[in-house]
């Protein structure tokens, strides 16, 4: 069993209903998703505000229920009351808003939250509180106030917290939408260290491209539709399609499109400074 | 007509222990029709500034004149300076109210006192500027997309016709399109309504596209006030403060090193392009 995640024809649809229950507009948000995440990889999810991402990471921890089709977390349909909790447990989430999702009045306090809802004995949740913040870099904050934090701090409290839980799955949904330059690349530098060194799966829903381009896959939704696949350097080889899709690519691999464009042989899909280095030194020698 | 700020000081909780000087001695002229990018980590004192400059918070010392005027003064009308420099908040959609996109714009310009037709006409013209359909006009506010939103709360601050308009991170949880187009649409009402434009980012690449001149922030001061290719020749000192230079710039350089003749302070696609190119054409 490597599959971590396994989507069959997803559909989910929000229903309206007006004051006597009647069915007043239905918008279809899923539709017909169906995509494997192998255990261990790390996946990333673009697409515009309103595309599905978030609709679809909120079924992979059970927050919603598929209107139709099957999905399966480490295996378990998400549909089945039973697993409920075991899904939950398997595949922790971290919302956008750091200031959303902490409740404890101390960093420690607010990790060791997780694990105590699960019935940890108590020796073992302070061993995961401090492994948890050890792993993302805030042990040294462990007895601070939350609020005292920077958002780029609280984010990767929240990310401890989960971790806490010992998630075989991490969902996030735009982790770093309110963050300024240096939180962004902490967190998502925690992020890769959890699924490296830790193996957590990783699926990191976000609208910045250059957190893309080290993921094993990058799939593209559009109107509930899963619309791309592919590796990040497949993915960004197709400028004008991601542009179609509200969606843009890194400074670098813009220019070196529009380079091509104007006639300077550069390959598809360069997606780094070094290629791109190496590439123009190419031609020009 | 400017926005002067002299040796401008801001103390938090002064005599608490969470005392933070959060603006230093900052001296800054913002003179009429630029677009300026503010930058500078997070608790650099970006948005402190901001609401200084429509007198919401009161220095601890120094002034703030505008146009010639200073606004600590016990005649000045603050109410009428606020009128004048817009401040959209971030995430200004969260301050939404109305049941109508046509009455939450107007809400502004009417408490200004204008007559009732002069309400309606800035209203609607607000909303043309920053590119709301007529269908949306009457729409729930709750009804629009997040990108919608936030140009509906411009519209709301552009319809009291403000002579400075300072926007914080306009863009932040838009996608990359919706970016361009509230970028885009700020750029053209500058343009056209010639007014100061005041963007504050986190996007280098951003403030390098759009903006005649960068100040940086960092712990309470303007460390840098410059254009954007005189502010990000000092990339070095930009990280050190938390902050970087736009992708291409750090390409140049890479480029350079590896002796390729490229002039090495291009900020934007285009500039970056232009370089490359004329490689291949001498």
């Amino acid at each position: 069993m490597n599959m971590m995640i396994k989507a069959k024809n997803l559909i989910h649809e929000y229903i309206r209903r007006d004051e006597e229950g009647n069915v007043e507009s239905i918008k279809r948000a899923l539709d017909n998703v169906s995509l494997d995440v192998k255990k261990g990889d790390f996946v990333a999810i673009l697409g515009h505000n309103g595309s599905g991402k978030s609709t679809m990471a909120k079924h992979i921890n059970a927050i919603l229920m598929p209107t139709e089709g099957t999905l399966y977390v480490g295996g378990m349909d998400t549909k089945e009351d039973d697993h409920l909790w075991d899904i939950r447990q398997s595949a922790g989430m971290v919302f956008q808003n750091p200031d959303n999702q902490i409740i404890g009045t101390v960093v420690e306090e607010d990790v060791g939250f997780g694990p105590e809802n699960l019935g940890i004995p108590t020796d073992e949740i302070w061993k995961r509180v401090e492994e948890s913040l050890k792993a993302v870099g805030m042990l040294e904050y462990r007895s601070h106030s939350p609020n005292k934090l920077s958002g780029g701090q609280k984010q990767r409290v929240a990310i401890a917290g989960i971790m806490a839980m010992k998630p075989q799955c991490i969902v996030l949904d735009e982790p770093t939408a309110m963050l300024d330059p240096n939180g962004r690349k902490d967190v998502i530098r925690t992020v890769r260290e959890l699924n490296q060194k830790e193996k957590v799966t990783v699926l990191l829903i976000t609208h910045y491209m250059d957190e893309v381009i080290n993921a094993d896959k990058v799939i593209v939704m559009d109107e509930g539709k899963v619309v791309m696949q592919g590796t990040p350097r497949e993915i960004f080889s197709q400028v004008e399609k991601l542009k179609s899709y509200r969606l843009d690519v890194p400074q670098v691999t813009e220019l070196a499109y529009e380079l091509k464009k104007a006639g300077v042989p550069l390959p598809d899909g360069i997606l780094s400074i070094k290629e791109f280095t190496e590439e123009l030194k190419k031609i020009i020698r | 007509m400017s926005i002067v700020l002299d040796k401008v000081n801001y103390v938090y909780g002064a005599g608490t222990a969470y005392e933070k000087h959060a603006l230093k001695d900052v001296s800054l002229t913002i003179p009429d029709g630029q677009f300026i990018g503010l930058i500078g980590h997070t608790g650099s004192g970006k948005s402190t500034l901001i609401q200084h400059l429509n007198g919401l918070m009161k220095a601890t010392s120094g002034t703030v004149y505008y146009n010639g005027q200073d606004i600590y003064d016990e005649n000045y009308s603050l109410k009428e300076l606020r009128s004048k420099v817009g401040l959209v908040f971030q995430y200004p959609e969260h301050q939404l109210f109305e049941t109508t996109v046509i009455k939450d714009v107007k809400f502004g310009p009417k408490n200004l006192g204008l007559p009732p037709l002069e309400v309606d006409l800035r209203s609607y013209e607000a909303l043309k500027m920053v590119g709301i359909s007529d269908d949306l006009i009457d729409a729930s506010p709750f009804e629009l997309s997040g990108g919608q939103k936030r140009r509906v709360a411009i519209a709301g601050v552009l319809a009291m016709k403000p002579e400075v308009l300072i926007l914080d991170e306009p863009t932040a949880g838009l996608d990359p399109k919706g970016r361009d187009e509230i970028l885009d649409q700020i750029a053209k009402i500058h343009r056209e309504q010639k007014i100061t434009v005041i963007l504050v980012s986190h996007s280098m690449e951003d403030v390098a596209k759009y903006v005649d001149r960068i100040i940086v922030m960092n712990k309470g001061q303007a460390v840098f006030d410059d254009t954007p290719k005189g502010v990000f020749a000092h990339y070095k000192e930009l990280e050190e403060i938390g902050l970087a230079a736009p992708q291409v710039t750090y390409l140049m350089h890479a480029l350079r090193e590896q002796g390729i003749p490229v002039g090495e302070n291009a900020t934007t696609l285009e500039e970056a392009k232009k370089e490359i190119l004329r490689l291949f054409h001498k």
